[in-house]
């Protein structure tokens, strides 16, 4: 089936009822909207572990343009997460995963160290005291931004993965891991948005970790949240949050619906 | 183990490797840079969260002071450790089974509670 707007194939078995290519209605077509064209943005990755999924817009970078597979690729990533995973695949060269993080994780990096060092330099302008080693470190890591988020890729994948296994989730080896930590890498050029975005960001990378996941693995929801939260929770202890917060409302939920029986 | 995972053992090893010591010479060098962050679980509750120790422990083992280390944190310290060797031993090109053994899942669990068990009645 084709999108009777935009012209593109449409895969199969697709949840939304939205175009992956141009992202309006299948069932609308708007008046004279767009003409069809000829190149398939969505095509079937016949490569090693391609398994019958489709590729990213970045796998096809080279037909599309750089550019606009970058910016296809990054919105698809956020704004329609299932339908990304689900046409991710799972294997095969790493090339195509590890330059799109390598892109937009290096700007993303570099920017936030920006915004680290000039909010350390505000605060000292403004009579605060100056970190001088903490500013130094800062400058330090930035030529190295490409070579800590090449490193982050890889010990993010197996703590991540690490953790899969732990709830019993990883259904399609590393690799399936390693292409959702870098696709969801991308989403950190976020951190170019000053004071909030780094948190908008790494907020927005755990969600997409925990769908891509879910459906690179095809595992449950459940699964992928616990793999994705379980690091968080040993290192934060939030687990034990959670159960004291679980002690203190469960009896009074209990006491309270007893009360109005 | 899946066609085409084998590169991506070898980053982990070489990544694993890379962090570890970097991590530990950055701490060499810069010892007063690692801020010691208060842990939320400790000051709500005055109970330690299992990665306690953590920051402590690997300025000693910066310092290169293994015994403090493994007092103030045995887990993390057998993890860089035993992270450090098996990070070497994938990207020289060893391979994880691709099943684990059953014991090793609750084995895992076992030694984080255990971990954290001993940091609580330590007092940390």
């Amino acid at each position: 089936m084709n999108c009777p707007n935009c012209g593109q194939p449409v895969p199969e078995g697709l949840a939304e009822s939205r175009c992956p290519a141009c992202g309006r209605p299948l069932s609308e077509p708007l008046p004279g909207g767009g003409a069809p064209v000829a190149e398939p943005v969505f095509e079937r990755v016949t490569g090693p572990g391609g398994g019958g999924r489709s590729g990213t817009p970045w796998d096809r970078r080279s037909d599309m343009g750089f550019i606009t597979a970058l910016w296809r690729t990054l919105r698809d990533s956020m704004v329609r997460p299932a339908d990304f995973f689900r046409s991710m695949a799972v294997g095969g060269p790493q090339c195509s995963p590890v330059s799109y993080a390598l892109i937009l994780g290096t700007i993303g990096f570099g920017a936030g160290l920006f915004w680290q060092g000039l909010i350390a330099l505000g605060m000292g302008m403004a009579g605060g005291e100056v970190n001088r080693q903490e500013m130094g470190i800062y400058l330090l890591l930035v030529p190295f931004a490409p070579l800590l988020v090449l490193m982050g890729l890889y010990v993010g994948t197996a703590i991540l993965h690490f953790f899969l296994w732990i709830v019993g989730g990883a259904r399609n080896g590393i690799g399936a891991t390693f292409r959702v930590v870098c696709w969801a890498n991308g989403i950190q050029i976020l951190n170019a948005i000053p004071f909030c975005g780094g948190l908008i960001g790494a907020v927005w990378v755990l969600v997409a970790e925990v769908i891509g996941i879910r459906e690179a693995h095809e595992t449950t929801t459940g699964r992928a949240l616990a793999a994705v939260l379980l690091p968080l929770a040993v290192c934060c202890g939030f687990v034990a949050i959670i159960g004291i917060l679980a002690a203190i409302l469960i009896p009074a939920y209990v006491s309270a619906a007893k009360g109005g029986l | 183990m899946q066609a085409g995972e084998s590169p991506i053992w070898r980053g982990i090893g070489a990544a694993g490797m890379a962090s570890i010591a970097g991590a530990l010479l950055v701490l060499w060098a810069f010892p007063g840079a690692a801020g010691v962050l208060a842990c939320p679980l400790k000051e709500l509750t005055s109970v330690p969260c299992p990665t306690c120790g953590t920051t402590r422990a690997l300025l000693a083992l910066a310092k290169g002071d293994a015994w403090s280390a493994l007092r103030l944190q045995p887990l993390v310290t057998t993890g860089v450790g035993l992270g450090f060797l098996a990070s070497a031993w994938l990207a020289a090109g060893g391979r994880f089974p691709g099943r684990a053994h059953s014991v090793l899942r609750p084995l895992a669990a076992f030694v984080v509670a255990a971990n954290w068990l001993y940091l609580i009645l330590d007092g940390r």
